[in-house]
């Protein structure tokens, strides 16, 4: 996983609020080298939070980028130092094993050969039930028995009516 | 890919690269391939014994032969290779529905690359044929394209993970519900969308089970997932965002088109298909607003389509 793809991962457990970003507690860590393309990083950079990065690009060992996030002039200027940096946090850093936790709860997820697994327990999924009262289905989003007992925010869409 | 006589031509008439070989190649009857697949076997029969009456040399044959041969081997070295896929008994293997989906963005391929998508992403990547395919379609043009891949079955990104790696290209593998730990970050930044659902009709239980059953298992209509994976996309789209969509006439296209323009979205088939056992429909979307300049991009497309419709109609007639 590349702390590009990092940059874009939170924890949605139910009840988090804050889920991003995720600590990284690294174990393994890789570089590839990558093909240098400044447009690329130019048209990433506004989507990218830059306090994330800088604290995920250290925890994997790479203290480079500067503490606060570079105005546009940086960006845009021919000088492609800090550019070259910033490649190579975002693109070319793999965090091969290790974990991801979330900075509210606590819950780790690990990743294993450069794959996070952020599949949440049955208990952590944000429940949203419809009921269809027209065909006395089931609720639609039920998967096993044991769902039912865990479903805590139930929704039943009273615009229906019942023939 | 398995090679399909006289289809495979027809796929390659949509991609205007291989127009002039094309034409050429389907004036005259295909020649037996080396193993063809056994639903193609009858009516290759059924050429070949046309061979006397149409009064073709055997050097043309050959030469129809050598043309689908470089044609082909053109073709496959542009998606991904079938023989190098990883695979695993709980992982659904590249089957019809994946072969019509990498059918469908080669039939865009050039609208792809004038479309120079940033992230490109594929949800439910199972065995990682279709979006290592989407890679090598692009790779030449366009370099530096961020990839992502999503599952919720752990084994299948593993295997897309071999997949990836066996064809010397990278992606970064998530696993995952959906996209459910991408949506808020990544909201409004994927360019590209390639969807394979599970959309088989099954009970409702069978959603959602572990392993391989999570890539098929669609509930009622088979609509179930591909209901909830929509508002997603919708979300992670960009402003000039595409969307492909694997569907069975019996998920009700129509209906899910529907529910798409609500959002704000125009569509239509890229590829249509029908097999021994479904009928499969490619979608694809884009955000109404660019609704002109598509138009305007698919004009040129969907007259080599139209050629292509009529050509092959001629061709029929001819070899009754």
């Amino acid at each position: 996983m590349r702390l590009i793809t990092h940059n874009m991962l939170s924890c949605n457990i139910k009840g988090v609020t804050n889920g991003f970003p995720l600590k990284i507690e690294a174990e393994k860590v890789v570089e590839k080298e990558v093909d240098f393309n400044p447009d690329f990083l130019r048209h990433m950079f506004a989507k990218i939070e830059w306090k994330a990065l800088v604290e995920a690009a250290r925890s994997m060992g790479y203290a480079e980028l500067p503490e606060d996030s570079p105005d546009a002039t940086v960006i845009e200027s021919a000088d492609e130092t800090f550019l070259r940096k910033l490649h190579h946090a975002l693109l070319e850093l793999h965090l091969e094993e290790g974990a991801l936790v979330c900075p509210e709860t606590g819950r780790k997820f690990p990743v294993n050969k450069g794959i996070p697994n952020m599949l949440l327990h049955e208990d952590e999924v944000k429940q949203t039930v419809c009921i269809d009262l027209r065909k006395g289905n089931e609720p639609t989003r039920i998967r096993s028995p044991k769902d039912r007992v865990l479903m805590q925010d139930v929704c039943i869409d009273l615009s229906l009516q019942v023939p | 890919m398995g090679l399909k006589g006289p289809l495979h031509g027809l796929i390659i008439l949509y991609n205007p690269t291989f127009f002039f070989f094309c034409t050429l190649s389907c004036f005259i009857p295909p020649s037996p391939s080396p193993s063809p697949p056994c639903s193609v076997k009858s009516t290759l029969l059924e050429v070949s014994q046309d061979y006397p009456k149409r009064r073709f040399t055997k050097s043309s044959i050959l030469y129809a032969f050598n043309l689908q041969w470089t044609v082909m081997s053109e073709m496959t070295s542009r998606t991904a290779d079938v023989m190098r896929v990883s695979s695993h008994c709980e992982v659904y293997e590249p089957c019809d529905d994946s072969f019509a989906l990498v059918d469908a963005l080669l039939a865009d391929q050039t609208n792809l690359i004038n479309h120079d998508p940033k992230v490109c992403m594929e949800i439910g990547c199972g065995s990682g044929y279709v979006i290592t395919s989407l890679i090598l379609l692009l790779k030449e043009k366009l370099p530096n394209v961020h990839y992502l891949a999503t599952d919720t079955n752990q084994i299948a990104a593993r295997v897309t993970n071999e997949t990836l790696q066996a064809h010397g290209v990278s992606a970064e593998v998530v696993c995952t519900d959906i996209a459910s730990c991408l949506e808020e970050r990544l909201a409004g930044l994927v360019d590209v969308m390639v969807v394979n659902p599970p959309y088989v009709p099954t009970p409702e239980y069978e959603v959602g089970m572990e392993g391989i059953a999570s890539a098929w298992a669609g509930g009622e209509n088979g609509r179930s997932v591909i209901d909830r994976v929509l508002p997603v996309v919708d979300r992670l789209l960009s402003e000039k965002g595409w969307f492909y969509l694997v569907t069975l006439t019996s998920n009700y296209p129509s209906e899910i088109c529907l529910g798409m323009r609500k959002r704000g979205y125009a569509s239509r088939i890229v590829v249509q298909r029908s097999t021994e056992e479904e009928n499969l429909i490619i979608l694809k979307f884009w955000r109404d607003k660019d609704e002109e300049s598509v138009d305007k991009e698919t004009s040129s497309e969907s007259f080599v389509k139209q050629f292509s419709r009529s050509l092959s109609s001629f061709m029929e007639k001819q070899w009754r």
